[in-house]
C-alpha cells in the first residue's frame, strides 16, 4: 500500500485533487473527467471547492464544460475488475490488488445479503429533527402545561376557588390537569 | 495509445487516463466537447434505465473496465423500534413569567411500530406507520429541590420536591408519508394519555388527527434546508378544569411553520439549526398562543443505529389565555439515539 496518499489531478479547466487509496480517472478535453474508487475510501474536490467521498466501488463524474459533481453511484466492482485492463492488463499484479479483491468481497457480501450500498450521504440525518424532539417540545406546550402548571397567583387561586361561597371547593377543580400546581406565593 | 500512457500508479496509487491531458481545446474541439456534453447529459438521465454510466470517450470501458451501476435495494423491513434518553437542564420547568423554576429532566422514550419500508406509489414513496410510544418524565435528579404547591384535591399547601411532577405520556399512533422528489406529504393521528408517575392517575388525554408537508432542498452534498407546515386539531379530556369550564376545555387546533437546515460539517457530526413557529387556537375557550422556538442541535451518528445529540433551544410563548401565562424558556442537554429496523 502506498504511503503516500494525495496529490492533484488536472484536466484542462477541472482539477480534482484526491485524498485516497487505489483509483481510475478518466479524463476528456472540457475538463470532464470520472473517478472510480477501487478499494480504501478517498475525497475528490473540484476548483470551486465542492468536493465529495466515495468508498470502494463509487464513482462519481464531471461532464465535459460542467463545473458539478454527477450523484455518487455504486457499481458492480467485480464486473469492473474482470473487464479492466487497467487493473488486469499488466504482467504483474498491482500492489493493491489484494485490498481491491477484499473490496470485491465486501461488495458482493452485500449484493448477496441484499442490503443498500452506502454511499456516505445518509439521507436521514439532512431531515428534521425525527420523533420524541428535543428537550421540553417533546410535548407541545399547552399538553406540557396540564403536566407542569404555570404557578398560579392569587387572582387566579382566587378565582378557581370562586365556585363555592362556603366550605371546601369541589376536587374536581383546578386550572386544568393533574391536581397539584406549584403556586406563586406561599398558602 | 499504449497502455502505459493511460496508467499512471506508484505512490499516489492512481490509474489515470488522458487521452488528451492538458491540451487547450480548439474551437472544433468545443462544440464536439457541446455535442458530447448533450450527448453524456441523455446518457446520464438514461443511466439508470439501461443500468450503465455513460462513457466520457469511446472506448473507456475496455480501458478502465465495465461500469455497472448497483441498484441494490434496501432490504426491507417491517418493524422499526427506538430506545432514546436525554438528558437536559430547563431554566423554567413551569413556564412561568417570573419566579422561574429551574430544573433537570430526564425523558426516556422507548417506541415500537410497525413501519414498513416505504412502497412504490403514484411514482413516489408511500411509508406508513402504526405505532406505540411510552415516555417518561423525571424531574430534579441531581438532588433534593422543593417548590410551593397547591393540591386541589386535598387543598393544602405544602413543599414539594421537584419529583412529584414527575409523570409518564402513552401515545398510540398512525401515520402516512407520501414522498415525491422534494416533497412530503403526511397525514395521521395519534391518541396520547398523561399519567402521574405517583399514583398513575390519568389527568389528560387527547385524539390528535394531524397533517403535514415539507418541502427538503439539498443545496449541496453538505446542506440541506427542509422547509414544511404542520397543522393538527385536538380533541382533549382534561381533569380538574376550572369552574364553568367543561374536560374539553384544551380542545385546540395547531398550524405550525417549521423551518430547519442541516449542514454535514463531516461524516459524524451534522449541524441543525431550526426554527418553529405556531399558532394554537383554544376552540371552546377562545384563547390563543403564539409560540416561538428557536433550537440549534449537533447530531453524532456514531453508525446505522446510534445518534447521540446535543442541543440548546430557546421558546418564547405568548398566551391570552387565564390560567397560563407568558413564558421565556432555555433547555440545553444531550440526549442519545437506538434505533433499529428489522
Amino acid at each position: 500500500m502506498p504511503d503516500f496518499r494525495g496529490g492533484t489531478i488536472k484536466s484542462g479547466g477541472a482539477a480534482a485533487a484526491v485524498l485516497g487509496t487505489t483509483l481510475i480517472v478518466s479524463a476528456t478535453t472540457g475538463g470532464g473527467f470520472k473517478v472510480i474508487l477501487l478499494e480504501g475510501k478517498g475525497k475528490v474536490t473540484l476548483p470551486n471547492g465542492n468536493s465529495v467521498t466515495l468508498l470502494a466501488g463509487q464513482e462519481v463524474f464531471v461532464l465535459p464544460g460542467g463545473t458539478e459533481f454527477s450523484k455518487v453511484f455504486s457499481i458492480n466492482l467485480d464486473k469492473l475488475v474482470e473487464g479492466s485492463l487497467l487493473v488486469k492488463g499488466f504482467s504483474h499484479d498491482l500492489s493493491s490488488l489484494p485490498l481491491i479483491l477484499l473490496a470485491v468481497q465486501d461488495q458482493g457480501s452485500q449484493i448477496k445479503s441484499g442490503a443498500s450500498s452506502d454511499t456516505g450521504q445518509p439521507p436521514e440525518f439532512f431531515l428534521p429533527p425525527s420523533p420524541p424532539g428535543n428537550g421540553q417540545n417533546v410535548l407541545d406546550p399547552a399538553t406540557y402545561n396540564t403536566a407542569a402548571h404555570s404557578p398560579l397567583n392569587n387572582r387566579q387561586f382566587r378565582s378557581l376557588n370562586s365556585s363555592v361561597s362556603q366550605g371546601r371547593p369541589p376536587s374536581n377543580v383546578g386550572p386544568g390537569g393533574r391536581p397539584i400546581t406549584s403556586t406563586g406565593f406561599r398558602g | 495509445m499504449s497502455l502505459k500512457k493511460y496508467f499512471l500508479t506508484g505512490a499516489l496509487g492512481l490509474a489515470v487516463s488522458l487521452p488528451a491531458f492538458a491540451q487547450m481545446p480548439t474551437a472544433n474541439q468545443q462544440v464536439d466537447s457541446v455535442q458530447q456534453r448533450r450527448q453524456l447529459e441523455k446518457a446520464a438521465q438514461m443511466m439508470i434505465a439501461t443500468n450503465a454510466v455513460p462513457e466520457l470517450y469511446t472506448g473507456e470501458s475496455s480501458d478502465v473496465g465495465p461500469q455497472s451501476v448497483l441498484q441494490t435495494k434496501p432490504r426491507r423491513t417491517y418493524i422499526e423500534a427506538f430506545a432514546d434518553a436525554q438528558y437536559f437542564y430547563t431554566d423554567n420547568m413551569f413556564l412561568a413569567n417570573q419566579k422561574k423554576q429551574g430544573a433537570d429532566v430526564l425523558v426516556s422514550t422507548v417506541s415500537a411500530a410497525l413501519a414498513p419500508t416505504a412502497y412504490d406509489f403514484q411514482e413516489g414513496s408511500l411509508a406508513p406507520r402504526l405505532g406505540f410510544q411510552q415516555q417518561w418524565f423525571n424531574y430534579g435528579l441531581t438532588g433534593p429541590q422543593t417548590v410551593d404547591a397547591y393540591n386541589f384535591s386535598t387543598h393544602t399547601f405544602s413543599r414539594v420536591n421537584l419529583n412529584q411532577f414527575d409523570f409518564n405520556a402513552m401515545t398510540i399512533f398512525s401515520d402516512v408519508a407520501w414522498s415525491k422528489q422534494n416533497w412530503t406529504v403526511a397525514l395521521g393521528g395519534y391518541y396520547r394519555q398523561l399519567n402521574d408517575a405517583q399514583n398513575t392517575d390519568q389527568f389528560y388525554n387527547e385524539y390528535v388527527p394531524n397533517w403535514a408537508i415539507r418541502y427538503n432542498l439539498f443545496t449541496s452534498d453538505k446542506t440541506a434546508i427542509s422547509i414544511g407546515y404542520e397543522g393538527d386539531c385536538r380533541l382533549t379530556d382534561t381533569a380538574n378544569v376550572p369552574p364553568k369550564n367543561g374536560s374539553n376545555f384544551n380542545n385546540r387546533v395547531d398550524n405550525s411553520l417549521v423551518v430547519a437546515g442541516s449542514w454535514r460539517l463531516c461524516r459524524y457530526a451534522i449541524l441543525q439549526p431550526s426554527y418553529r413557529f405556531q399558532q394554537t387556537h383554544f376552540t371552546t375557550t377562545w384563547r390563543d398562543d403564539y409560540l416561538n422556538s428557536f433550537a440549534l442541535a449537533l447530531y453524532i451518528p456514531f453508525n446505522d443505529y446510534v445518534t447521540l445529540r446535543g442541543y440548546v433551544s430557546y421558546d418564547i410563548l405568548k398566551t391570552d389565555g387565564f390560567y397560563v401565562e407568558n413564558s421565556d424558556t432555555l433547555n440545553a442537554g444531550v440526549g442519545l439515539n437506538l434505533t433499529v429496523r428489522f
